[in-house]
This record gives C-alpha cells, sequence and structure tokens, in this order.
C-alpha cells in the first residue's frame, strides 16, 4: 500500500505565478510612478503659469487707473492719484497707516477741495524685472516687495498710440508666454 | 503587496483628478486674460463715435482674437443701445409716475456679450456681460434743431411748447444730450408737461404782473426764450431761438 505524505511549502508551480503576480504589480506601480512624476512636472508648470495669471490679473487692476506710463527694457513704472488720498487727509501721520513717517504728503490744511489731476497727489508705482534674481519687483511708497518670483521673462510694450499696454511674461525655464492686453481708458496722451 | 499596490493607484487616481481640476482651472485663469485683452480692443474701437453708432459687425460675429488661434470669441452686441436714468435710476424713480419724467440718456450704453470657448465642449468657455459707454462726443460745431414755438403768439392762458435735439458737425444726434431752458417769468410759467430732460418744454402765458396803484408793466412784444445743453463741463446755447409774441 501506497503511504500518502502531506504536502508542504511552494511548488514551482506556486512560485512561477507569484513570481509573475508580483512582476505584474510591479509594473502597473512603476508605470503608475512614472505617470505620477509627469504629472508632477505638469502640475508645477501648471502652477507656474497660474501663479503669473493671477499676477497679471493683480495688475490689470492696478495699472487700469494709469494716467501716465512709462515703458522700459526691464518694466515699467506708471502714475495714478494716490488711493490713500483721503485715507491720509482724515488721518496724517498716524500710527495705523504703514507709512506714518510722512509719506507721501498730505494736502494742505484747509484746502476741501483740490485738483486730483494734479501730480502732487499723485502715486508713481513701478514693476521691474530683476533677471538676476528671476522675479518682479513692484515699487512704491519707497517699498520694494516681490511681485512675482521664478520668472524667465518679463516684456512691458505699448500699444494703439499708447492706449493698451501688452505685457507678456513666462516662467523660468519655460518656453510658453503668459500674455494680457490692458486697456488705459484714462491715460493722460 | 496588494494593499500596498491599491494605495499606489488610489493615490495615482486622485493625483490625476487633482491635475484635471488644476488642468481646468489654468485653462479658466487664460480663458480670463485673452477675453480681457478682446474687450480691451473692443473698448478702444469703440471710443470712436464712427463705430460706437455702427452696426457692432466686429462684435456681431464669432472670430478668433489675434494672437490667440485656439479660442474662439462669440461676440453679439445689441448695438441700438440701452438708456440709463440721469444721474441714476434710484434717484429718477421718483419722476417716473409724473409728466415730468425721468431725465434718461436714450442710448447711454451698448451691451456686449462675449463669450470665449477653447474647446467644443460646452462646458470649455466663459462668458461676460460688459457695458461700453458712449465716447466722449465733440461737440464742435452742434448744431440745434428746435421746434417750436407750437404756437407763438400767446395771449393770457395760452400754451405753447418747444422740442429740441442737437446734432455734432457730422449730423450724427447727440441723443444723450439734456437741454435747460430760461423763460421770462414774469409773464409765463413752465407747465408740469415740460419734460425734465428739456427734449419737450411747455409754458403757459399766466403771469400777472400788477402791483396796487402802481400800473401792470407792458409786457414786450416778443419775449425771449432761452435754451442750454450743458456737456462735459461747457454750455452750448441754442442760438437763433424764436421767442413768443405776448400780445
Amino acid at each position: 500500500m501506497k503511504k500518502r505524505y502531506l504536502q508542504s511549502g511552494f511548488g514551482i508551480l506556486e512560485t512561477l505565478m507569484s513570481m509573475l503576480l508580483v512582476g505584474v504589480i510591479l509594473g502597473i506601480v512603476a508605470r503608475g510612478y512614472q505617470a505620477m512624476s509627469r504629472l508632477n512636472l505638469a502640475t508645477y508648470q501648471m502652477s507656474q503659469r497660474m501663479e503669473l495669471s493671477a499676477f497679471l490679473n493683480r495688475l490689470s487692476y492696478e495699472v487700469v487707473s494709469a494716467l501716465e506710463i512709462t515703458t522700459t527694457s526691464t518694466g515699467f513704472s506708471f502714475e495714478r492719484i494716490d488711493p490713500t488720498y483721503n485715507l491720509i487727509r482724515e488721518q496724517p501721520a498716524s500710527s495705523r497707516l504703514p507709512w506714518s513717517d510722512g509719506v507721501p504728503i498730505p494736502p494742505p490744511l484747509g484746502v476741501n477741495k483740490v485738483d486730483l489731476l494734479k501730480s502732487t497727489y499723485w502715486v508713481s508705482i513701478s514693476y521691474q524685472f530683476l533677471p538676476a534674481e528671476n522675479k518682479i519687483v513692484r515699487t512704491s511708497y519707497a517699498q520694494t516687495t516681490d511681485a512675482v518670483v521664478n520668472v524667465g521673462q518679463f516684456t512691458v510694450n505699448l500699444e494703439s498710440g499708447g492706449r493698451i499696454l501688452s505685457v507678456e511674461t513666462r516662467p523660468k525655464e519655460m518656453t510658453a508666454p503668459v500674455k494680457a492686453r490692458i486697456l488705459l481708458p484714462v491715460v493722460i496722451p | 503587496m496588494f494593499l500596498l499596490s491599491f494605495a499606489a493607484l488610489s493615490v495615482l487616481s486622485l493625483t490625476q483628478s487633482g491635475f484635471v481640476a488644476q488642468k481646468r482651472n489654468q485653462e479658466i485663469s487664460r480663458a480670463n486674460l485673452v477675453i480681457q485683452s478682446v474687450v480691451a480692443d473692443m473698448r478702444l474701437w469703440a471710443a470712436d463715435i464712427s463705430n460706437y453708432k455702427s452696426n457692432w459687425a466686429p462684435y456681431n460675429r464669432t472670430f478668433s482674437p489675434p494672437g490667440y488661434p485656439e479660442y474662439k470669441v462669440k461676440a453679439q452686441a445689441k448695438f441700438d443701445g440701452r438708456e440709463i436714468d440721469s444721474p441714476c435710476a434710484e434717484l429718477e424713480t421718483q419722476w417716473e409716475p409724473t409728466n415730468r419724467g425721468k431725465r434718461t440718456m436714450p442710448n447711454a450704453i451698448v451691451p456686449v456679450e462675449l463669450t470665449l470657448s477653447w474647446s467644443t465642449d460646452a462646458k470649455d468657455q466663459v462668458s461676460i456681460l460688459t457695458y461700453v459707454g458712449e465716447p466722449k462726443r465733440d461737440v464742435t460745431g452742434i448744431t440745434f434743431k428746435v421746434n417750436g414755438p407750437s404756437k407763438p403768439s400767446l395771449s393770457m392762458g395760452d400754451l405753447t411748447h418747444y422740442r429740441v435735439t442737437a446734432e455734432d458737425a457730422q449730423k450724427r444726434p447727440l441723443d444723450n444730450l439734456m437741454f435747460q431752458w430760461i423763460p421770462d417769468d414774469r409773464y409765463v410759467s413752465i407747465t408740469d408737461y415740460a419734460t425734465r430732460d428739456g427734449r419737450y418744454f411747455e409754458i403757459v402765458r399766466d403771469q400777472i404782473a400788477a402791483m396796487p396803484d402802481v400800473p401792470p408793466p407792458l409786457p414786450p412784444a416778443q419775449s425771449p426764450i432761452t435754451c442750454y445743453a450743458r456737456y462735459a463741463g461747457a454750455y452750448l446755447a441754442a442760438e437763433g431761438m424764436d421767442g413768443i409774441e405776448l400780445p
């Protein structure tokens, strides 16, 4: 009579099947990892573009009230009526205000009606590209802040007799630019 | 291993969903800049009064904005214009039930609807409705067309009226202009039918200048009527206005 033994451990078939399954799963995961890497890169690039788009939107709202505008090779500057004018008049040199040291100059006391188109009541704002630092800085009230960083190009042109400001910028290490064209409705020719 | 694989695939799926949502945000953000560029061009175009008064053909069609061939803009401009009240509807509403009426600028704005799409999918689009105001008009060489007085000679209790319109030097109507009238109020009164915008002016001869122990003054044979419009800070007088006879 033949004696029966209980089987224990893996046979060659089970081992091969297990290795095949592991290989398939690792293959899928590896493909997924590759896809995720590509997605990460694309997401990063999109974030850069969206940051520049948001910057151009902010810029549009600000520059639309420009009375005079001057472009340079690295950016532009413009003059507008000081938006803090009323605040300063009501509460000059207040500690609530970030410019309590007399900048800008409030109008003379006792003058209730002033010509806001006089340059005395204007404020100058500039946006300049710093290629070495890959950023655009904004300067107003003698304060300079970073407007947007990781920038590879910033080109500004005036079109249509100075009535439209064309701005083109692109993130660093990318070729496709983000563009905006802004109407300047109150610019003084 | 299976659990780890499931987790990895789940993360991948979530990442991809996030990516798709971010891509859509980017497209919308970019579309906003493109449509802003189209609006800038349109407003510049409409700043020329000849264009503003035209049928707005460049903005009643579907086109690709210059420099953005992948986008399509469907533009619809209601070039017959819309009226707005001056100084504002809130204040002018109180005059609506009266005969004097509201001060209205009948062709003050042109509504324009712009729809920017970047694919054939209906959700891949951005729409805006914007209003384009009439550009500042050149009133050099303005001419007034005065129709009146309807009755040149007024006896006591008689009514007469005037209508006035204005055109620029190129004979284009200045629809949104409002007028002010100055009659000699020693002899006549402005009726309640004279509109507040001044385009229709009606007076009645009802004043009797009589003082005790003093003979009433003789009215002049012709009482002057003055009409002017105020535009962009300047007074524009209607020349050659016929007054009224006071027999």
